[in-house]
C-alpha cells in the first residue's frame, strides 16, 4: 500500500502496524477507527502491562502511549523502549502538557507527543510524521546494511582477487587501454618485469617495465587488430627457461578494445621432453637405418653376380646377422615404449629370484663355456620376491650376457644374491675389459654402447641397459655401476622384496 | 687410384664402400673409431678421408675432422657422411659458411650413400 505521502510500504512488505495503549477507551477506539481508516493496522491495549507485552510480542512501527495509567505507567514504557525497541517511534498521549512532561518524555525517547482532546485529523498528521520518520529510520538501516555488506564484499572480492593471482604458478600480467601496466603477480615479475620496478605505483608504462620484447609485439598485434581475440608465442628467458605467453583481448560490447590479459606458463619441461623426443628419434633413424644400408650394400654386390662364392656366403651371413639385430632392437625399442607408457601387463606373484638366477645363468652357460668363462653363483636360501617373472628374467638375462660379452676369454663372472631388510641385492661382476669414467654417465642412455677395439666385434642394439633402468625403476629399485677399465664391471641391482 | 681412410664405426659399411672403391681401383684403410683414425694418419698418409658423423657420440665425426685439420691441415680434402642434415637434428644449418667452416669438411654426403655414387663424389674431390 501507499500511505498518504506516496511512500510504498510495500517494499518493505507490509502495512504500517501502530500500537495504541490508553486505558480511556473512546480514545483507543477513536484512535482505532480513525487509523484503520487511513489504511494502518491497529492494535490496542487497555493498560501499561497489556500495552508492553504487545510490544515484546510484535513489530510495530508505531506506539500511541498515554503517559498516566494504571500499572506500568507512561514514561517506564517509554524507557524500555528505548533500551529495547530504539527504532519504534513512540508518541506520547497526555492531558497535562507541561513543559517538564514534555522535556522528560523527549528525553526519553518519544518522537513527538498530543494533547488530548485531539481532532482525528491531529491524529493523521502527528500519526503520519512518526511514520515518516519510521520510514527514514527503516531506509536508513537498510542502505546503511547494503553498503556495509557490499563494502564486505567488494574488499573480500577484492582480496580474493589478488591472493588468487598472487598464488597462481602462471604469471599473469594486466595491461590497459593505454598499454599500462596494472596488475601483475609475482611469478610474471620474476620472469618479465624489470627489477627494481616501484611496486606501489597505480600503473606502470609498459615500455619501461618489459623485460621481454615479444610480449609487447602481442599487445601490438591485438591493438592493430580489431578481429583478433587472442595470440601467443614463446618466449626464451635466461637459464634455458622457457614460458608460453597467451595475450587476450578485452573489448567491450563496441568491440573497443579495454586491454590485454596475459598469461606465462612455464614450458620450459615440455621443451625438454620435445628435445629429447626428437633426439630419440634421431638416433633411432640413424640406428635402423645402418643395417638396412649394410644389407642393401651387400645385395646389390650379390645381385651384380661379381662376387666369389666364399664371398657370397660371408655376405648372406653378415645380412642375416643385420636383420636379426634389426629385429631384436625393434623388439627392444616395443618394450621401451611399453614401459613409458605404463602399459605393460604385469603378472605380479611371489618368485623364488634364485631360480630365476640359476635358470639365466644356465641358458647363458653355453656362450660363456665358448670363451671358456666361468659363471659362479652364489646366493641366500630366502630370496622370495612379489614381481613379474619375464621382467626379472630380463634384467639379470641383460646383465649376466652384458657380463659375458664384455669378459675376456677364461675370464669369470661372479653373480651375488643376497637379502637384507626388504631389499634384495643381485650384483654381477665380470673381470672383461670395464668402462671408463665417462662412459658409465652415459651407460643406461639407449643406443648408448662402448665402442672401441675389444667391443667392434660385441653385438647388441644398445638398448638392453635401458631397458634393465626402466624396469627396475618401475620396481622402485636402484642400479648402480662400478667399474675399472681393464679390470672389471660390476651393476648391482637392488629391489624391494614386496615388489610394487 | 688414391689411398683413402675411411672412418666408420659400422664395420659392414666399411666393408661395403671399400669393396666398391677398390673394385674403381682406389686403396682403401678402415678405421673403426676415432682413435683407430688418428693411428692411421700417424702411420700412413692419405689422399682422402671418408668420416662418419656419428660413431658412438654423435659428434664424434665433427671432434675427429678438428683433429685431423689440426695435425694434416687443410692438405688432405675431408668428406664427412651422416644419416642426418637437417638444420633441426644438428642445431645449426651445415649449408651457411658458418657450418661448413665449423664442421672442417669439404663435402658433406647423406648416408645411405649408393658405392656408385660415393665413387663419383670421390673422383671429384680428388680432382679438385
Amino acid at each position: 500500500m501507499q500511505d498518504q505521502a506516496g511512500r510504498d510500504w510495500n517494499e518493505a512488505d507490509r502495512t504500517p502496524r501502530i500500537i495504541v495503549i490508553d486505558d480511556e477507551e473512546s480514545i483507543r477506539t477513536g484512535c482505532e477507527k480513525v487509523l484503520g481508516r487511513a489504511g494502518y493496522e491497529v492494535d490496542i491495549a487497555r493498560d501499561g502491562n497489556e500495552g508492553w507485552d504487545h510490544l515484546c510480542q510484535n513489530d510495530y512501527d508505531l506506539a500511541l502511549i498515554d503517559l498516566k495509567m494504571p500499572g506500568i505507567d507512561g514514561m517506564s514504557i517509554l524507557r524500555r523502549m528505548q533500551d529495547e525497541m530504539p527504532d519504534v517511534v513512540a508518541i506520547v498521549i497526555t492531558g497535562y502538557a507541561s513543559y517538564e512532561t514534555a522535556v522528560e518524555t523527549v528525553k526519553l525517547g518519544a518522537y513527538d507527543y498530543i494533547p488530548k482532546p485531539f481532532t482525528p485529523e491531529e491524529l493523521r498528521n502527528v500519526v503520519e510524521r512518526g511514520l515518516e520518520r519510521r520510514f527514514l529510520t527503516l531506509t536508513n538501516r537498510r542502505l546503511r546494511q547494503e553498503r556495509e555488506r557490499h563494502l564486505l564484499d567488494l574488499a573480500q572480492e577484492r582480496s580474493r582477487l589478488a591472493t588468487i593471482v598472487r598464488s597462481m604458478s602462471d604469471g599473469v600480467l594486466v595491461i590497459n587501454r593505454r598499454r599500462e601496466l596494472v596488475l601483475y603477480n609475482p611469478v610474471a615479475e620474476k620472469w618479465v618485469l624489470s627489477r627494481g620496478m616501484e611496486s606501489d605505483a597505480e600503473a606502470h608504462p609498459l615500455e619501461e617495465v618489459l623485460e621481454v620484447n615479444a610480449l609487447e609485439d602481442l599487445v601490438r598485434q591485438i591493438e592493430d587488430d580489431p578481429e583478433l581475440d587472442g595470440c601467443d608465442g614463446e618466449i626464451h628467458l635466461e637459464d634455458e627457461q622457457y614460458v608460453h605467453a597467451a595475450a587476450a583481448a578485452i573489448r567491450d560490447e563496441a568491440d573497443t578494445l579495454l586491454g590485454v590479459v596475459i598469461v606465462l606458463r612455464d614450458i620450459t619441461e615440455r621443451k625438454e621432453i620435445e628435445r629429447m623426443k626428437s633426439a630419440f628419434v634421431r638416433m633411432v633413424s640413424h640406428e635402423l637405418k645402418s643395417p638396412l644400408a649394410a644389407v642393401e650394400g651387400y645385395l646389390n654386390f650379390l645381385c651384380d653376380g661379381s662376387v666369389g662364392e666364399e664371398d657370397a656366403d660371408r655376405m648372406l651371413k653378415r645380412c642375416r646377422t643385420r636383420i636379426q639385430s634389426l629385429q631384436k632392437m625393434i623388439s627392444d625399442l616395443l618394450d621401451i615404449s611399453r614401459l613409458e607408457s605404463g602399459q605393460v601387463q604385469r603378472e605380479l606373484r611371489t618368485i623364488d629370484l634364485n631360480e630365476v638366477l640359476s635358470e639365466v645363468v644356465s641358458l647363458q652357460e653355453g656362450a660363456a663355456m665358448e670363451r671358456n668363462i666361468e659363471i659362479d653363483l652364489q646366493s641366500d636360501h630366502e630370496l622370495e620376491i612379489v614381481a613379474d617373472q619375464r621382467e626379472m628374467d630380463e634384467i639379470f638375462s641383460n646383465l649376466i650376457s652384458n657380463a659375458i660379452k664384455y669378459n675376456r676369454d677364461e675370464g669369470k663372472v661372479t653373480v651375488t644374491a643376497k637379502r637384507s631388510g626388504g631389499r634384495i641385492r643381485v650384483a654381477v661382476s665380470d673381470t672383461g675389459i670395464g668402462m671408463a669414467p665417462e662412459s658409465i654417465d652415459q651407460i643406461f642412455d639407449e643406443f648408448y654402447r662402448v665402442r672401441n677395439r675389444e667391443t667392434a666385434n660385441v653385438s647388441g642394439t644398445g638398448l638392453g641397459l635401458s631397458i634393465v633402468k626402466r624396469i627396475v625403476d618401475s620396481y622402485d629399485g636402484e642400479i648402480s655401476v662400478d667399474s675399472q677399465e681393464g679390470e672389471g664391471t660390476t651393476f648391482e641391482v637392488e629391489l624391494p622384496v614386496r615388489g610394487l | 687410384m688414391a689411398r683413402i681412410l675411411m672412418v666408420d664405426d659400422d664395420a659392414d659399411f666399411i666393408e661395403i664402400q671399400q669393396m666398391a672403391l677398390e673394385g674403381a681401383g682406389h686403396d682403401v684403410t678402415p678405421a673403426y673409431n676415432p682413435s683407430e683414425a688418428m693411428e692411421a694418419i700417424e702411420e700412413a698418409t692419405f689422399d682422402l678421408i671418408i668420416l662418419d658423423l656419428m660413431m658412438e657420440k654423435s659428434d664424434d665425426g665433427f671432434r675427429l675432422a678438428h683433429e685431423i685439420r689440426s695435425q694434416l691441415g687443410k692438405s688432405v680434402p675431408i668428406m664427412m657422411l651422416t644419416g642426418v642434415r637437417r638444420e633441426h637434428d644438428l642445431g645449426f644449418d651445415l649449408d651457411s659458411p658458418a657450418g661448413r667452416k665449423w664442421i672442417e669438411a669439404d663435402v658433406f654426403l647423406e648416408k645411405p650413400i649408393p658405392p656408385e655414387r660415393l665413387i663419383e663424389e670421390v673422383r671429384r674431390q680428388l680432382q679438385d
